[in-house]
């Protein structure tokens, strides 16, 4: 965490994270959703899915949350992209189990507050 | 071959290392040609060898290598221990060594050992096991399979000496079996000296043609039916046994034999003698298959067994082939070859199967007698220590000897336990083999039924006379109990456990794939406790009584040790001795909740564990503590040589004078807990010394002579002697201690020896004051070294001290008084004393006998019947006219104050009908108390532990506090306190009878607090499976709840409901919200109607008035609604949740009917009107005090007051409610509390009031979609 300024967890949906994405770059703070597909305790590393699309979670920060192979689970942390592979990985600062969130809403619900946020921002240009 | 260096024996043994090494390595033993290139690859394992040994395997050589040399019969030129083994030499060096595929012919002829396993041993260098092997004279082997070939057993020096007319017979036949080598001490004919001649037996089938001619062929159309003992007799001819026990199971002639006629049990038995011309005609060699799985062949109680052995025990005694079959070797004389070592493939011959069903399991012993011979069929792969005979004959294996094969198994595993007592080397007292050894013995001795005891006829009588001597008929059935050390013991009941635990799991994850089963064990389960009687255990564990460091009396022997407790106990100063435990209850506290009704699994217990007690590698998910909890006089020691020790014991008594002193309380040990107070490594206690001193006046001829047995001591022995009370005592009994009462003196020590002396009791000089005149309290400090002797004292117990200048209590003070601080040395020795008084000196449960101080019998008493045998150190037995002054010093402590009786409180309780009568609700901590501190008399009781409840409370401070429901005369009297978890004694819960020593009363009626001074003693325990649930009986509860008389409320019921009142109030807008309730306010539960047959249908109870804090984001409200409203805000039309703990005895008993109404239902029709409050201030702190009111005579069982507190959790934990409510004005309040006859008490949370018109749940996702739609769209 070099960077200082540690900024909010932009809430994606995993489809979004796609290496021309704008939210895929190096040390940039998301938060993501799905479903706990396979966790590691040796390197404390899980795999989450949604929509057919999955990311890699280092949870080695986290503690209080029991890890469930098939739950849906949040994270917010830090991207970090991998050169070597370049690959990405959550480094997480926090999660938490939502089991029973419906995906789709939620999807919906942050299309929503983009807009919305957008809108916002948009009306602050122009004052 | 020809790459392969040659080397010598003496390389070997310098090296010293067990290694294995061939002619030739990896491809080339293909092109040997041989079939039987079977162990010597160390990397193929044989095939059935599902060993989970973690043995190593032999090192192979990294070149090929053969060693050169003879293969010769025993001699004395090399002194093994196993005596009868074959040698090798290269002419350097010889050592001992065994050879497969055996011919006689190998016998002195140059061998090139092709491949072979080395293992070094202490006593002859080494041991060469010869796999494969050939010839150095090429030239033989063309003979090899010819089966001609005459051997002289007598080194042909002289070649023919056919003339002896007398040895000219010949046995032709199977070499049935063989016997081990004896002595038979016999005249020579020469001289009258006799003689010991080493001799052994052979067991022929002989064909009875008249002459075994040298051309005809093996395998002829000979008859091999006939019966025939051959004798090999003579120091030279005995040599051959090796080689005999290597053709047993072949056809083989002797020739040059003499006929002799031998005398056994009275019958006559021709036997065929060796002499110097005998010959031996060996046979043909046929190629075996390769046998690579156990094989049994059985004919009758006898057979023969082949499998790989698995494990060597005691000395070879006992030898572990499969599963549960166990090869016993326990007769000294037989031989045991050096091969038999874990991994190797042996052939038992002639073996007994005896398949034995112990208490513990069934197992198949293989019993080895005379007739059993053993070969190696394979050599082990693996470097595992060759077996060596060095016990030579003792007690114990004679003892063994004479015992059934059943028995033997016993006495052998008893032996493996006892091994574990090996003495740690600084102790003074090391128990040696042969110790161990007599210990065994006599510990079997005890044990072992007579019927099990088996007469042994000697080497003849039993191989000759083989059916007929008894050697066939076993028990089959032994109703011994194993004997295990205690690592082994919780070895098993955690791989049970585990094994439950898994199977658990196996069906929870079956039934239900979300729940998280490792979540369930975090919860604080240190109640949950599961019991098992020794009776189903079927297990006797042997060990040492000890204290550990925490604090907690301990059985241990050298691999682990176990929590203990026990009602009573020698004071035992002496912690080498040894303690059989056979009568217990196996404790096993803090399961998780699951496995309390599961059915124990009936696992076997694995004699293995026994004798190999090898820790297995288990994943401990779970942290249960193992207990145990002794039966009455479950705890006998073993008898061992403890001569000295009681020796030791009377000397301390000659001529001394002892300190009396009872002990009236012990502190509990505070440990770093007391917030505001040091840490104390000090604990104390509180005694009160009496003003008398006991004179012993043991003499040395007394201690030398003492006497045995408990029983037959004192009285009948020695003359009684009248014992007189001095003349003083008459005159002074109502004023003082009289100056001297004489008394008998029964000293018992360990080891069931007693003595018994005159001794004096007489008023204590001293220094400066003279006579002490009174009994002064004093309190003892022990620092930690002396921790041992304060968890020995009991409470109520008299001790002795010797008096000395050096003494406690007159080390450095002129005398004793009252409230001294005295510290307790080290070096100081207690004896516990008992008193009983001379006129009834029978020891079988007289009034007048000791426990003076123990309590009145009860009923609770009755359940844990004390043993009827004394059991302190010393007992004195005391003139009768001297019980009234001893009297007041050994008043009864354990009945101070007790609770009354529950009778007397009936009749108050039935004077209450119809009163409403309220029950306070379990304050949080301690019953409110006007002042600082809590006030109260201090009580002692003793009763049994229904249940310890964490008094569950929101609060963080309180959570650590305990209620302990106790029944004392049929009543339950709540015990509060910091009962905090490193306080938690071991065995303390539910089922345990408990004695309270010094709690507060706090002048509610059956409520009492734990002090910092209080002491929790623990009796005994129960054995109980599972939980033990209050039954919700009215007479458990009869002197539960406080009746306070003063809110006595005639209630008007008739009417229509209240909230009729308010439904058609159209005046105040209705706003609806989403609310989630904080808390229940206020709660009016009654019957529908006082007719019986209504109440029969369901829920024909009503909420008439309930009011909820709720909170619907925004603000929070106090809402009130009735009817079906509160209901389903109470989430009554739900099931009972399964796993709430607290309701499930109620889910139990109406398993059909699982609504949470249904069972409301029954208490409100039982009580008919329910008035439930929380009278907290703070919206927080509102379940602090709640306060339940019923009205009916019948009184509220705890259960139902958990129940209906259980409501207020339960309705908390609902849904979201969307409530349309309405404002309420003072004047609808008014009227409301007019109506239901209840206090509102609206104004005390400063709330906003709200009736609550329609209540209905609230699906958050359809309100979110409905919400996502409202914004997409606008």
């Amino acid at each position: 965490m070099a960077n200082s300024q540690m900024g909010p967890g932009a809430p994606i949906t995993l489809q979004e994270l796609y290496p021309s994405s704008p939210f895929y770059k190096e040390a940039v703070s998301l938060r993501v959703t799905g479903m706990l597909r396979g966790y590691s305790v040796e390197t404390a590393i899980g795999v989450i899915e949604d929509g057919g699309k999955s990311l890699r979670i280092n949870t080695q920060n986290l503690r209080d949350v029991s890890f469930r192979v098939g739950s849906i689970y949040q994270f917010i942390g830090e991207l970090h992209i991998e050169q070597s592979y370049n690959e990405a990985i959550l480094q997480a600062r926090t999660g938490r189990n939502v089991d029973g969130i419906d995906m789709n809403l939620y999807r919906k619900t942050v299309e929503l507050l983009r807009q919305f946020l957008k809108e916002e921002g948009n009306s602050n240009m122009v004052e | 071959m020809e790459n392969a260096t040659i080397l010598t024996i003496k390389e070997l043994v310098n090296k010293g290392r067990a290694v294995t090494g061939a002619s030739s390595l990896f491809s080339s033993a293909a092109s040997h040609s041989s079939s039987e290139s079977s162990s010597k690859n160390p990397n193929s394992r044989p095939g059935s060898f599902d060993s989970d040994l973690t043995c190593k395997f032999l090192a192979p050589l990294s070149h090929p290598a053969v060693i050169v040399g003879t293969i010769s019969l025993p001699s004395k030129t090399l002194i093994c221990p196993n005596r009868y083994c074959f040698r090798f030499s290269d002419g350097d060096l010889t050592i001992c060594c065994d050879i497969l595929r055996f011919e006689i012919r190998a016998i002195g002829s140059k061998i090139c050992v092709l491949s072979w396993n080395f293992l070094p041993m202490k006593h002859c260098g080494g041991f060469l096991e010869i796999i494969k092997w050939k010839f150095m004279d090429t030239g033989n082997l063309l003979s090899r399979c010819s089966g001609i070939g005459s051997f002289p057993l007598f080194p042909s020096l002289f070649p023919s000496r056919n003339g002896d007319r007398k040895s000219r017979y010949c046995v032709h036949g199977v070499l049935e079996s063989i016997s081990p080598v004896s002595v038979v001490s016999c005249m020579d004919g020469e001289s009258s000296d006799s003689v010991n001649l080493p001799g052994f037996l052979v067991h022929v089938m002989a064909c009875e043609c008249k002459a075994y001619s040298q051309n005809a062929a093996v395998g002829c159309s000979h008859a091999f039916e006939k019966s025939a003992f051959v004798y090999f007799c003579g120091l030279v001819v005995t040599s051959w046994h090796p080689a005999i026990r290597k053709l047993v199971g072949r056809n083989v002639a002797l020739s040059g034999l003499k006929k002799k006629m031998i005398y056994v049990r009275g019958d006559s038995l021709l036997v065929f003698v060796t002499t110097e011309s005998s010959v031996l005609h060996p046979p043909c060699i046929s190629k075996k298959q390769i046998v690579l799985k156990t094989v049994v062949d059985r004919r009758g109680n006898c057979g023969s067994y082949l499998g790989f052995v698995k494990g060597v025990y005691l000395k070879g005694k006992l030898v572990e082939m499969d599963e549960d079959v166990w090869l016993l070797l326990t007769d000294q004389i037989l031989n045991r070859s050096h091969s038999i070592r874990t991994g190797s493939l042996i052939c038992i011959r002639n073996v007994h199967f005896v398949n034995t069903k112990f208490s513990w399991g069934e197992v198949l012993i293989l019993g080895a007698c005379f007739k059993t011979s053993i070969t190696v069929e394979f050599f082990s792969p693996f470097e595992t220590s060759c077996l060596v005979d060095s016990c030579r004959q003792n007690s114990l294996s004679r003892f063994i000897e004479s015992l059934s094969f059943p028995a033997r198994f016993w006495a052998l595993l008893v032996r493996s336990c006892l091994q574990k007592f090996n003495g740690i080397p600084s102790e003074k007292e090391i128990l040696r083999s042969c110790q161990k050894d007599e210990l065994t013995k006599m510990y079997a001795e005890s044990q072992i039924p007579s019927f099990m005891f088996q007469p042994r006829g000697g080497i003849f009588t039993e191989f000759c006379m083989h059916e007929s001597c008894g050697c066939n008929s076993e028990a089959h059935d032994c109703n011994l109990k194993l004997v295990m050390s205690i690592s082994s013991f919780v070895q098993h009941y955690k791989v049970m456990l585990n094994e439950l635990l898994s199977q658990i799991n196996k069906n929870s994850s079956a039934n239900n794939c979300l729940s998280h089963s490792s979540s369930t064990w975090k919860r604080d389960n240190h109640t949950n406790t599961k019991t098992l009687g020794s009776d189903d255990i079927g297990v006797i564990l042997l060990g040492k009584l000890k204290i550990s460091s925490s604090g907690r009396l301990q059985l241990h022997d050298r691999t682990s040790s176990i929590d203990v407790l026990t009602p009573d106990l020698l004071s035992d100063r002496n912690a080498h001795r040894i303690f059989e435990v056979s009568d217990y209850n196996l404790i096993m506290e803090g399961l998780p909740e699951s496995m309390l009704h599961m059915p124990f699994l009936h696992n076997s217990l694995r004699c293995r564990n026994v004798v190999n007690p090898t820790p297995l590698a288990i994943e401990n998910t779970l942290t249960v503590r193992f207990s145990l909890s002794l039966g009455t006089g479950s705890c006998k020691q073993v008898y061992g040589h403890h001569s000295l020790d009681w020796r030791h014991d009377l000397n301390e008594f000659k001529g001394g004078r002892f300190h009396l002193f009872r002990l009236t309380h012990k502190f509990p040990m505070l440990k770093n807990g007391h917030p505001g107070m040091p840490d104390c490594t000090s604990v104390f206690v509180e005694a009160i010394v009496l003003p008398l001193e006991l004179i012993c006046s043991v003499t040395e001829e007394d201690a030398a002579a003492p006497y045995f047995g408990e029983h037959d001591t004192s009285q009948e022995i020695r003359p009684h002697k009248r014992c007189k009370t001095n003349n003083g005592l008459q005159r002074e009994r109502a004023l003082s201690v009289p100056h001297e009462i004489s008394c008998q003196m029964t000293i018992r020590c360990a080891s069931s020896h007693c003595l018994v002396s005159a001794a004096t009791l007489s008023n204590l000089k001293e220094k400066k004051s003279g006579n002490m005149l009174s009994a002064k309290r004093v309190l003892l400090e022990f620092i930690p070294e002396c921790s041992n002797y304060y968890q020995a004292l009991q409470i109520g117990g008299c001790y002795l001290m010797k008096h000395g200048t050096n003494d406690s209590f007159c080390a450095g003070r002129s005398g004793i008084s009252n409230n001294d601080k005295i510290s307790f040395r080290p070096e100081t020795r207690l004896w516990s004393v008992e008193f009983s008084f001379d006129e009834d000196l029978t020891h079988d449960g007289s009034v007048d006998v000791y426990p003076l101080v123990s309590s009145q019998p009860s009923l609770v008493e009755k359940q844990h019947v004390s043993s009827p045998q004394p059991c302190s150190d010393v007992s004195l037995l005391l003139p009768y006219d001297a019980k009234g002054l001893f009297s007041v010093f050994l008043k009864n402590l354990e009945e101070l104050n007790k609770p009354y009786a529950a009778g007397k409180n009936n009749n108050n309780t039935s004077c209450c009908t119809h009163l409403e009568t309220i029950m306070q609700a379990e304050p949080s901590l301690v019953p409110p108390s006007n002042s600082l501190f809590p006030e109260g008399n201090l009580a002692s009781f003793r009763g049994d532990v229904v249940a310890v409840d964490a008094v569950t409370s929101s609060v963080v401070d309180v959570s650590s506090s305990y209620c302990i429901n106790v029944l004392v005369n049929h009543q339950i009297v709540k015990i509060f306190g910091p009962l905090r978890r490193h306080s938690y004694l071991t065995g303390f819960g539910p089922g345990a009878s408990a004695t309270f020593y010094r709690i507060l009363g706090t002048g509610e009626e059956n409520r009492f607090v734990l002090t910092s001074a209080s002491f929790i003693k623990i009796n005994s325990r129960k054995a109980s499976d599972g939980r033990q649930l209050e039954k919700p009986a009215h007479q458990a509860a009869l002197c539960l709840p406080k009746v306070t008389p003063q809110e006595y409320v005639p209630c008007m019921l008739a009417g229509p409901p209240a909230c009729n009142s308010f439904s058609g109030n159209k005046d105040n807008q209705q706003i609806k919200s989403a609310c989630k309730v904080l808390s229940v306010y206020l709660l009016v539960l009654q019957t529908r109607s006082d007719d019986p047959s209504e109440n029969e249908c369901r829920n024909n109870f009503d909420i008439p008035l309930a009011g909820f804090v709720v909170d619907d984001g925004s603000s929070v409200y106090l809402c009130w609604t009735s009817g079906e409203r509160a209901f389903t805000i109470l989430r009554l039309h739900e099931a009972l949740p399964e796993e709430d703990i607290d309701v499930a005895q109620w889910t139990k008993r109406d398993s059909g009917r699982e609504t949470t109404a249904y069972h409301l239902e029954q208490i409100v029709r039982v009580h008919k009107r329910i008035v439930m409050k929380c009278n907290g201030s703070q919206i927080d702190t509102l379940f602090r005090d709640i306060t339940v009111a019923v009205t009916s005579d019948q009184l509220l069982a705890k259960s139902e007051d958990t129940f209906l507190k259980w409501l207020i959790p339960n309705a908390i934990s609902g849904p979201l409610w969307e409530v349309a409510r309405s404002s309420m004005d003072m004047k609808m309040i008014a009227h409301l509390e007019r109506e239901q006859c209840v206090e509102m008490d609206t104004s005390r949370l400063n709330l906003q009031n709200v009736w609550g018109n329609e209540v209905s749940q609230v699906d958050p996702l359809v309100r979110a979609w409905s919400l996502l739609q409202g914004l997409l769209n606008s």
